[in-house]
């Protein structure tokens, strides 16, 4: 049963909440089943309210499933730990902290010696390039620099897995595709497990090995897509008619599903 | 220069317009009713010279200080307490938010019978006038933490403790200095009204006497002093307190 090539196991994992009337129940996910390997660039896709936050809140540990498991390295999650961190969608920075002291929370929190903290976040702003930003507060920075911050936050805890909820959704265009570029550059560097929620399609072939789609709510895995686009990528990929052929595809598989809402 | 001179224009505009009124009075009227603010001038030189005025400010700034200061180590670990636990906060927030509504005054005839006529009476109304509004700004800054923080924090495996220290505390600040700030305006008010109500010494007594014995001009002198004593203590709380809202770096 364990297999010694998944980094991450999500085994028939589902998942309810309460409904709007009493008693009533919202069944948000329904078995989903997938494997992650090291190293791999998971990208999920599926209509807008379909179960994608509830899924990596899930792997995260900051909800405990109704029924299933996910397994880190073969070892059941319980609740969130240092083998895993969340970039979130907004970049929920801490606005009373610097630069620096949003990317040492973590390791704070992980009991980790200021000496050690600071030197470590150095390194991570170094690497996501926002070095002369350090003592810069929230307010004072652009989006893209503020989601350069969130991840640096997410990677200086050293996760085996990164999980990124539409982490570039509330990004400009031009901004969004340069965050794009940055996260393959900087998942080279690292060789994380990412697993990556958007809704634009665009964005999961581009930087995926493999895009999951999933059903409209309760949602199950429905399709997996190994886009197999060559690496390392850049941008004038999303010009080819291999890329456009991926999305097409995945873009008829999810449209069926938007359907059906 | 605007910000300078809009406020001096309006102060300038108060005085004209208080002086203009008690020039439509007839003298002896006037001494009585307003008096010029000459008057009250050379009024406050004699005051200063015959009356310990520095015995009865000291009383005064010495019952504000202790009133805000136990309503502060009162009023904030009470505001974290009951946004800590809601179970608390349910518990008592009716009493206080009734007690908030309230003039506190009405506790004054009580804290004579408990701490008689002296400065003690007056630190508990200054107490009591203050305290409700520090818990419920303290209160208002913990329920409204911004639960995206709170996710981020938990994601990363924080403990209560860290929770509270690292998220909830931070982000209470910025209410909980406007808190402060209401509260010594509270505290001021609550002691002077203490002091006009019973009292031995203190501005609030000078002032009780003053009217009472019809010495108009004399009681305007207290009545400045009084609003200046007030600004002095609460523009530089305005200032602190607006640094804390902008979350800027200290100028160091």
């Amino acid at each position: 049963m364990a297999d010694a090539q998944a980094k991450l196991r999500v085994e028939r994992l589902s998942h309810g909440f309460a409904g709007p009337e009493p008693g009533s129940h919202l069944r948000v996910l329904d078995s989903v089943d997938f494997v992650a390997s090291p190293g791999e660039f998971i990208a999920l896709v599926g209509p807008s309210g379909c179960g994608k936050s509830t899924l990596l809140n899930l792997v995260d540990g900051l909800l405990q499933p109704a029924a299933g498991r996910v397994l880190v390295d073969g070892r059941e999650v319980s609740g969130p730990g240092s083998d895993r961190a969340m970039v979130f969608q907004a970049a929920s920075l801490f606005p009373w902290r610097t630069v620096l002291r949003n990317i040492t929370y973590g390791l704070e929190i992980q009991g980790v010696d200021g000496g050690r903290a600071v030197r470590r976040a150095r390194e991570m702003i170094e690497l996501v390039g926002l070095k002369g930003f350090e003592q810069f507060y929230p307010y004072s920075i652009s989006g893209g620099m503020a989601q350069r911050v969130n991840l640096a936050r997410a990677l200086a805890v050293d996760p085996e897995i990164l999980l990124m909820d539409e982490p570039f959704a509330a990004l400009d265009a031009h901004t969004r595709e340069a965050m794009q570029a940055e996260l393959l550059r900087i998942w080279g560097a690292t060789g994380k497990t990412i697993l990556f929620v958007t809704h634009q399609i665009e964005e999961a072939v581009f930087l995926a090995d493999r895009v999951l789609v999933l059903t409209a709510r309760p949602a199950t895995v429905k399709l997996s897509v190994n886009v197999d686009l060559g690496r390392p990528r850049d941008l004038t990929v999303k010009r080819t008619p291999e890329f456009i052929r991926y999305e097409e595809c995945i873009w008829q598989s999810v449209r069926a599903e938007v359907r059906q809402i | 220069m605007r910000k300078t001179l809009l406020p001096l224009g309006g102060t300038l505009a108060f005085v004209a317009a208080w002086w203009g009124l008690s020039l439509l009075m007839a003298p002896d009227i006037r001494r009585l009713f307003l008096p010029a603010p000459p008057d009250v001038v050379k009024q406050a030189v004699h005051i200063f010279r015959t009356e310990p005025m520095a015995v009865h400010l000291g009383v005064t700034l010495e019952e504000v200080a202790a009133g805000f200061l136990a309503a502060v180590l009162v009023g904030i670990p009470a505001g974290l307490l009951m946004g800590w636990y809601r179970d608390l906060n349910a518990t008592v927030n009716g009493l206080i938010t009734s007690f908030n509504a309230m003039p506190r005054i009405v506790f004054m005839p009580l804290m004579m019978i408990w701490f008689g006529l002296g400065i003690p009476s007056k630190i508990a109304l200054g107490f009591l006038t203050a305290v409700p509004v520090i818990v419920l700004t303290t209160l208002a800054g913990v329920v409204s933490v911004d639960k995206a923080l709170v996710t981020v924090s938990r994601s990363f495996g924080a403990s209560n403790r860290q929770l509270f220290w690292t998220v909830v505390l931070p982000a209470s600040v910025p209410p909980i200095m406007a808190g402060l700030r209401l509260g010594m305006g509270f505290a001021i008010v609550g002691v002077i009204v203490g002091e006009l109500f019973a009292a031995r010494s203190g501005l609030g007594y000078l002032i009780n006497i003053y009217g009472n014995t019809f010495q108009t001009a004399s009681m305007l002198v207290v009545i400045i002093l009084v609003a200046l004593i007030a600004t002095a203590i609460l523009v530089p709380l305005q200032r602190i307190e607006d640094r804390f809202q902008r979350w800027r770096p200290p100028l160091t």
